[in-house]
């Protein structure tokens, strides 16, 4: 029941990110805690799923450096635009957004692994 | 229902044996487009041409690629016996083998195609190692046979030390003059002795040189295909390959030692070739001595040592892989590689027995097949040059080759033996025969074999146009001394008796050199793991402290600092009363609670000097390390061990000092501001081209991304430390 809303929690850090408190590295470290709960008290295992992240989420913010490289210009350079959303309003989004994305993934996959780990060390003692 | 279902299995089953078979003949065919596009490119292209993409133009490194006569034979080569050899283990290897082999023989003929047409040292020097690595990958199979891993593991380590000396010269020749190999010799200019020594080191590595051959017989535990075509006909060929490119610049010096060397193994690789019944090793040390007199060859110098160098490559590849080959198809047909339980195999596979008959003849140097106009035409390089030794060791290696040839030849075809043995398909015994062909071709049709030699030569030597490859060279002494030693050969094979493989072997040496390695390792492991925990952590605080405490010698401490008022002050009262609590704890549950009581207070005090952004951080972090601890704590007892007064003493020296340290160093750091803070520009920077009002984030994802790309590579490589850690522990 709890991690639904702190992945919620979590999105919402990494939204608010660019222009308010937040950022990557917060929004992983709660999507991770969330994840972990999940794993703890269901039977969804969360290793995997975190090993998953770590490798989606490096390659998803390389990915974004390189590509602008690729276009002929500097490498981790970032395009911003304005979307307007129906809920949301007038967003700008960048894609540096998407590299955060990456952070977010990353960050998560690791407090996921620890966090499981550390749980199932536990239980195979 | 069920019917259907069975309906649709068969017809899955049909689709994947289709495509097994399609398989057998994608392959191979489109390892033959490499040959075919080099010939298309040597006969349409005028001159060389050059392909260039920067790399790190910082650095002045391009990996640069000229598609020269040279490097398009050499290609040609590669993929003409990529293609014989794909289509062989199509059909001859395992099931197993074949996927592994499908895709990686392909990639080294990828690799191998670079390192040939490389123009530059450190384009070169990425696909030689790119060679290494497939080799081991090759050589070690699925890695459950350990004899596999042995001999992939020595093959790493002695070609990988070759890659090093590859690099160390890479690095002498840039700072002197260019890598580019044409700008070298367009240059004219010897490298220096220590650059030309390594190349030489190198070489011999690769091309399994004595003292360095030991894992090129070792590397044999490979299937058929592997041997075939990495272990004879390409890699191991990349050695003489950077030889050809570089002789003309090498150093005097370096050209004694390639001629030694290379003498050496032409002889030494002969004489342990006469001593074996195993076929595949017998072949392997026949490589070892071809390889050498190449070596020799090359060591002379001259244009005309270069053409017969050039020659000796295009030739050996092809009889020794087509030898190769046969071989596999012996044993797949009779089920052994011994040479005398093979007696009689031509009668049964009279195809066989005719690869056997050319392959043999061309490494012996028997008129009219390839291999006998290219010694020749080493042979006539050395004399003309006047170099006795290499004159001598051309001749004795040919009279020992002579000498191995007539022996298993006499054994396979000649005698009428009666070894049991089951038909084989065409798949299997056409590669070999159409390789040997080629090189029977090469010896009948010479002067087109001058011509395709001559013009790869002519990259490297200018003036090679002078000299031709002739299957009659006319009444010289280079026909005299050949024929005396393929009569002497053969008399050395009806005279000698078979003898008995030797028992320690090359490979063995290196064996114990990585098996001292690995012990060492061991020991400095032990002795370092040895000493306690605490003892290791007090070390590493100890010197923490005193780098600090080392730092801070002579630095001003006064300075105006912000007041941070009464709340401040009392934030700053918490967090001394959580770290006492947290010391003074005698349950491990209520320590890390005090410890995260600091870390929530500091929280606090983040929030009072306007920093929100770090205390969320901060209270994220101090949460999810809180559960952390609970977690392990589960398996730990509830209370702290009681420690001995003897050693919590030192224990809360060493805490009090470091805090110490810590402390003087803020105060430091916080007394002399270096210059004006960069706040402004960053906070500009954001909010002009980073487009955020946060500025740590922006900071984070756009003008500072590189690092925190890196940070995060950091992370992932942690978490993937942390899941393999603790699926070992779940195992165990």
């Amino acid at each position: 029941m709890v991690s639904p809303i702190v992945m919620v929690v979590a999105i919402y850090l990494v939204a608010a990110g660019h222009n308010a408190p937040g950022g990557g590295f917060i929004g992983g470290l709660v999507a991770g805690a969330a994840l972990a709960m999940r794993g703890m008290t269901g039977d969804t295992p969360s290793r995997r799923t975190g090993q998953a992240l770590v490798g989606a989420g490096l390659a998803t913010a390389a990915a974004v450096g390189l590509v602008p490289a690729l276009l002929g210009g500097v490498a981790l350079d970032q395009a911003t635009t304005t979307l307007a959303l129906p809920v949301f309003g007038q967003v700008k989004a960048g894609t540096a957004l998407l590299f955060d994305l990456g952070v977010v993934a990353v960050v998560a996959g690791l407090v996921a692994i620890v966090l499981d780990a550390l749980a199932a060390e536990e239980v195979t003692a | 229902m069920t019917r259907m279902w069975e309906r649709a299995v068969n017809a899955i089953d049909r689709g994947a044996r289709l495509q097994e078979r399609a398989n057998a003949w994608i392959a191979p065919f489109l390892m033959l487009l490499l040959p075919v596009s080099a010939l298309a490119l040597g006969l349409g292209g005028s001159g060389p041409t050059r392909y260039s993409a920067g790399w790190v133009e910082a650095l002045g490194l391009s990996l640069t690629v000229r598609l020269d006569a040279l490097g398009l034979v050499l290609v040609g080569l590669i993929g003409l016996v990529g293609a014989a050899v794909l289509a062989f283990a199509e059909r001859a290897e395992d099931a197993g083998d074949r996927a592994r082999l499908r895709v990686l023989l392909p990639a080294f003929a990828l690799a191998m195609s670079g390192l040939v047409l490389a123009d530059d040292l450190v384009a070169l020097l990425v696909f030689w190692e790119a060679t290494s690595v497939l080799s081991f990958l090759l050589v070690g199979g699925t890695g459950q046979d350990p004899a596999a891993r042995r001999a992939a593991r020595q093959a790493l380590a002695v070609t990988g030390a070759g890659g090093l000396a590859l690099l160390a010269a890479t690095v002498l020749i840039g700072l002197d003059s260019t890598t580019s190999l044409s700008g070298l010799l367009a240059e004219g200019q010897p490298v220096g002795l220590a650059a030309g020594l390594l190349l030489v080191i190198a070489a011999a590595t690769k091309s399994a040189q004595v003292p360095f051959h030991g894992w090129l017989p070792g590397a044999m535990v490979a299937p058929t295909s592997v041997s075939a075509y990495l272990h004879s006909a390409t890699m191991v060929k990349a050695g003489v390959i950077l030889m050809i490119r570089v002789v003309p610049v090498l150093p005097d010096v370096a050209l004694a030692v390639l001629g030694t060397m290379g003498v050496a193994t032409a002889i030494w690789g002969g004489v342990v070739a006469l001593r074996q019944r195993d076929l595949k090793r017998l072949l392997a040390y026949s490589t070892v001595s071809q390889l050498g007199v190449m070596m020799s060859v090359l060591s002379v110098g001259t244009e005309k040592a270069i053409l017969a160098a050039v020659a000796l490559v295009i030739v050996h590849a092809l009889a020794k892989a087509a030898l190769f080959l046969g071989m596999g198809a012996a044993k797949a047909a009779t089920g052994t590689r011994d040479i005398v339980e093979l007696s009689g195999l031509a009668r049964r596979h009279p195809f066989l027995g005719v690869t056997f008959v050319i392959g043999f003849a061309s490494l012996a140097g028997v008129p009219p097949i390839g291999g006998f106009v290219a010694k020749e035409a080493g042979l006539l390089a050395a004399l003309d040059a006047d170099v006795a030794f290499v004159s001598l060791g051309i001749v004795l290696s040919a009279t020992l080759s002579m000498a191995y040839a007539t022996r298993t030849l006499r054994l396979l075809v000649v005698r009428w033996g009666v070894v049991a043995s089951r038909g084989l398909g065409a798949g299997v015994v056409l590669p070999p025969a159409a390789l040997a062909a080629v090189a029977l071709a090469l010896g009948v049709a010479t002067p087109a074999f001058d011509r395709v030699a001559r013009r790869a030569a002519s990259s490297v030597a200018a003036g090679v146009d002078a000299y031709a490859l002739v299957l009659w060279p006319g009444l010289t002494t280079a026909l005299g001394l050949s024929l005396t030693a393929l009569v002497a050969g053969a008399m050395l094979a009806v005279v000698l008796p078979l003898g008995r493989p030797p028992r320690r072997e090359a490979a063995d040496v290196i064996e114990a050199i990585l098996d001292g390695l690995g012990a060492l390792a061991a020991r400095v492991g032990a002795v370092t793991g040895a000493i306690s925990r605490p003892y290791t952590l007090g070390l590493i605080i100890a010197l923490a402290g005193t780098g600090i405490l080392a730092s801070l010698v002579g630095s001003d401490l006064s300075g105006d600092r912000p007041s941070i008022g009464v709340a401040g002050a009392a934030i700053a009262v918490a967090i001394a009363g959580a770290a006492i609590a947290s010391a003074a704890a005698r349950e491990r549950i209520a320590a890390a609670m005090a410890l995260g009581g600091v870390g929530l207070a500091m929280a606090g005090l983040f929030v009072l000097v306007g920093a929100p952004d770090l205390a969320l951080t901060q209270l994220l972090v101090e949460f999810v390390v809180v559960v952390a601890f609970v977690l392990v704590f589960r398996r730990l007892p509830r209370r702290f061990e009681a420690s001995r007064g003897r050693s919590r003493f030192p224990r809360a020296v060493l805490a009090v000092a470091l805090g110490t340290a810590t402390s003087l160093l803020l105060l430091a750091a916080t007394a002399t501001p270096v210059g004006a803070p960069p706040t402004d520009r960053l906070v500009a920077g954001a909010l002009g081209p980073g487009a955020g009002k946060n500025v740590v984030n922006v900071i984070l994802t756009d003008i500072r991304a590189l690092d925190t790309l890196a940070e995060i590579t950091v992370v992932a490589v942690a978490a993937l430390g942390v899941a393999a850690l603790a699926r070992k522990r779940g195992s165990a």
